[in-house]
């Protein structure tokens, strides 16, 4: 009976080893590898802080005096005259400079949203863009309230598309590299 | 059977402990990595571009006084393209109970909320 039963406790340790040593070997392999929803939200992350720094670049006025605007401002008023266009060179220019090297490549689409008063809808109008083509892949959004200020008399156009009044709109850029 | 060799009970019993730890360990190492993910994703994932943005947008319209209806054009065009849900509101801090618009209001205080279904966040500023 003392050998049946010295047996029995030896085959025990046996099976009790040998689920250690696989638990053990699942363990460390799990360690070395690990399931990412793919890599690019680095790249896509630094494209949209640029695009949020350039915004906030351009929204600010260059002169702290109460009669200056900000660029921003003054291209979205004049979005029937210059606006548009100086609104690209500007930001083409702060979105491709490098410190070393030719420029960057990055392409974008500008799109002004806006509330309109009469009957609460969002409308949106089409600013600028640099290519005439909607973003493909790994394309970021990055937005920017621009306070509009009509009351000035400055050169703005009453049309149908912006309510002449004091207002918040929502500028909003697609940003991709080519 | 208890006393049979206390010794080597002893000895079974470290190593029985010394194995334990050696699981502990080997477990904290695997699970590292994950945490490492999520704890990297949250931090990307936190909106501090839109709610700095919204924060100063407000500021800057109350102190000047030069909104117009630009609260409620925040209010909608948020829900509508940025998916969130803000609101804020301006009171009168220094002398109290007036109206914060009133040249004789020394220090505004406004309170902004933001929530984006992930992460609400609240904040006061205090300003001339």
């Amino acid at each position: 009976m003392v050998d049946r039963t010295w047996a029995q406790l030896y085959t025990i340790e046996g099976f009790a080893a040998a689920l250690i040593m696989l638990v053990t070997a699942w363990v460390v392999l799990g360690t070395t590898t690990m399931y990412t929803p793919g890599d690019s939200h680095i790249s896509d992350m630094q494209l949209e802080q640029l695009g949020n720094d350039v915004l906030f670049m351009m929204d600010t006025p260059a002169n702290f005096s109460v009669s200056d605007k900000a660029p921003l401002q003054s291209y979205i008023e004049n979005k029937d005259g210059q606006g548009p266009l100086e609104f690209d060179k500007l930001f083409r220019a702060y979105c491709n400079e490098r410190i070393d090297g030719p420029p960057d490549n990055i392409q974008y689409n500008a799109t002004i949203y806006y509330r309109n008063r009469i009957d609460n809808e969002t409308k949106y109008y089409l600013f600028n863009s640099s290519r005439n083509i909607f973003p493909g892949d790994h394309a970021v959004r990055v937005t920017h309230w621009v306070l509009v200020n009509n009351t000035f008399g400055d050169a703005v156009a009453p049309s149908n598309v912006l309510n002449n009044r004091p207002q918040t709109v929502l500028l909003e850029v697609f940003l991709w590299r080519t | 059977m208890e006393n049979l060799n206390e010794d080597a009970q002893w000895i079974v019993l470290m190593g029985f402990l010394v194995s334990a730890s050696f699981f502990f360990l080997a477990i904290v190492l695997n699970q590292s990595t994950v945490v490492g993910q999520t704890t990297a994703e949250g931090v990307v994932e936190f909106p501090k571009a839109d709610i700095r943005d919204y924060k100063v947008t407000v500021l800057k319209f109350t102190r000047s006084g030069l909104g117009g209806e630009s609260l409620l054009d925040i209010s909608s065009l948020s829900l509508g393209q940025r998916n969130a849900v803000v609101s804020s509101v301006t009171t009168c801090w220094d002398p109290p109970n007036r109206d914060p618009f009133d040249p004789l209001c020394l220090t505004k205080k406004t309170r902004i909320h933001y929530s984006n279904g992930v992460t609400a966040y609240n904040d006061t500023a205090t300003y001339k």
